[in-house]
């Protein structure tokens, strides 16, 4: 196992090829250095890939935590912040796994540093926000115009309020009931203290779920569509 | 200008629970939240809650501190328990016109109240004895038998030590953004939804152009430090099993067996 002097100089270029000089004390050393995979760089993911996902994900935890706050007249528990943003710059410039990733990270961190929920708020979050950027990345990828980015955020808005839907329907809400002892009832009455015309799991869909998500799609998109023009430049280097 | 934001709230000790290994403390209080809602009887509950005061009183922290991270859900937890009290039918204890209060309503409300109180006090005892950067050390670990399914457990579990690092250092810099438009005339407190949010724009911008700057950085750093993946890394502090996380786990066992005896 002894080595003596070995000099890696990663290539400016090309990260992926490491050109090395390497000062051998045996033969059985270099078989021990493929072993380990300094030849071949098995990295799925470049070094640049992960440091610029982690810093998105730094970010959209940070707008997470500085800032979240509910509509008027929706229900008060159902908050709404700018994290979207990032996952969305992320969407555009580094593609679908990005998004995956930062929203994982995102709601990893809610978890254990926010954790009101036992998971299930964030496990929503990450299906929903997953559901809007996702469609929009694999979109946009295609034909990377500024005419195609305002689809691209159009189909993943549409597909994230119906995602949100179907999902508080029939997984996130009977989940509370099962798990927290958020009875539909308690889930409803408390959003009748916000909005009146709230009176049972149908109407909860309609006037919270469905305008809470809409909203908050038309609102990130907007602002990313704004941002991402004059990022781009810098970003795509 | 932006109010500050504690990430993980521990606080060094030096108690069994502090020296356990992050895998041994994230599996055990795992299994506890789960096994809160298993808890049916009257006596499940006392029993799972002096476990707890155990386990609180064995971190040497301050009672008070872990308390704290019930505060932001007291409202929650109130309300729905008392929405349960009103609106779970069965005998009724109390009428005065409409309002009534049944017995199974206020069973419900309490168990509710108190499962949910329990979760939190356990997921506090774990980000209060537990480093952020540990803990990341310990579900990369916990999580590393994915590598088989070709997901990179490695590369998330260094973005999320990334991250972590860079929160508190973007969070000035984006005050530095934020006082230095307002020095321009920028206003962010006043106007409707459309203008404060619009307001935002000239704060994200700035943000994301020097936040991938330092991203661009960090990875010609890493290079320069020959990173390259998970392939034949090393750590400078190695996960091991003590003794402590052996009396740990026997303890924690040990109780499970009771609370499955009390409950059936």
């Amino acid at each position: 196992m002894k080595l003596s002097g070995v000099f890696l100089y990663p290539k400016k270029e090309n990260n992926t090829v490491l050109r090395l000089s390497v000062i051998l004390d045996s033969v059985d050393n270099i078989e021990l250095l493929i072993e380990r995979g300094v030849f071949m760089n098995k990295n799925v993911l470049s070094t640049s890939y992960i440091t610029k996902v982690a810093i998105l994900a730094a970010i959209s935890t940070l707008l997470m935590f500085i800032l979240e706050f509910p509509f008027p007249l929706l229900p008060s528990f159902l908050l709404f912040d700018f994290s979207e943003i990032p996952v969305l710059v992320g969407a555009f410039t580094l593609g679908p796994l990005s998004v995956i990733i930062i929203e994982l990270i995102k709601n990893i961190f809610h978890l254990i540093f926010k954790n009101t929920t036992m998971g299930i708020g964030e496990a929503a979050n990450f299906v929903v926000g997953v559901a809007f950027a996702l469609p929009a990345a694999i979109i946009y990828a295609k034909n990377r115009t500024r005419k195609n980015a305002l689809v691209a955020l159009a189909v993943g808005g549409v597909v994230s309020v119906i995602v949100a839907i179907v999902s508080n329907y029939y997984a996130w809400i009977p989940l509370y009931g099962k798990l927290l002892g958020f009875s539909e009832d308690a889930i409803v009455g408390m959003s009748q203290k916000d909005n009146t015309s709230i009176i049972d799991m149908k109407t909860f869909m309609a006037l919270g779920i469905a305008p809470f998500n809409a909203i908050k799609v038309i609102i990130v998109s907007s602002i990313t569509f704004l941002i991402y023009k004059r990022l781009s430049p810098i970003l795509r280097k | 200008m932006i109010k500050d934001i504690t990430l993980g709230q521990y606080i060094s000790g030096n108690s069994l629970i502090h020296r356990a290994d992050p895998r041994v403390k994230i599996v055990i209080l795992f299994i506890l939240m789960i096994s809160v809602f298993f808890a049916k009887a009257f006596f499940g509950f006392v029993s799972f809650a002096a476990f707890l005061m155990i386990i609180v009183i064995g971190t040497g922290l301050p009672v008070k501190h872990i308390l704290k991270g019930l505060r932001p859900i007291m409202v929650f937890i109130i309300l729905a328990a008392l929405i349960n009290i009103f609106t779970v039918p069965g005998t009724e204890i109390y009428k005065f016109y409409f309002i009534r209060i049944t017995k199974e309503g206020i069973i419900t409300a309490a168990k509710m109240a108190s499962t949910l109180s329990m979760v939190i006090i356990i997921g506090s005892v774990l980000t209060l004895t537990t480093t952020p950067i540990s803990l990341t050390d310990g579900i990369e670990n916990l999580m590393s038998p994915l590598k088989r399914f070709k997901i990179p457990v490695h590369e998330i579990a260094m973005m999320m030590s990334i991250a972590l690092r860079f929160i508190p250092t973007l969070l000035e810099e984006t005050d530095k953004i934020m006082k230095a438009q307002s020095a321009r005339g920028a206003d962010f407190e006043t106007g409707n939804m459309v203008q404060r949010a619009k307001s935002f724009i000239p704060v994200l911008v700035p943000l994301f152009i020097s936040a991938f700057r330092r991203a661009d950085q960090l990875a010609t750093a890493m290079e320069a430090r020959c990173y390259r993946g998970s392939a034949g890394r090393t750590k400078m502090k190695q996960l091991k099993l003590t003794q402590v996380d052996l009396i740990l786990t026997i303890i924690t066992t040990g109780f499970m067996v009771i609370f499955y005896y009390i409950n059936n």
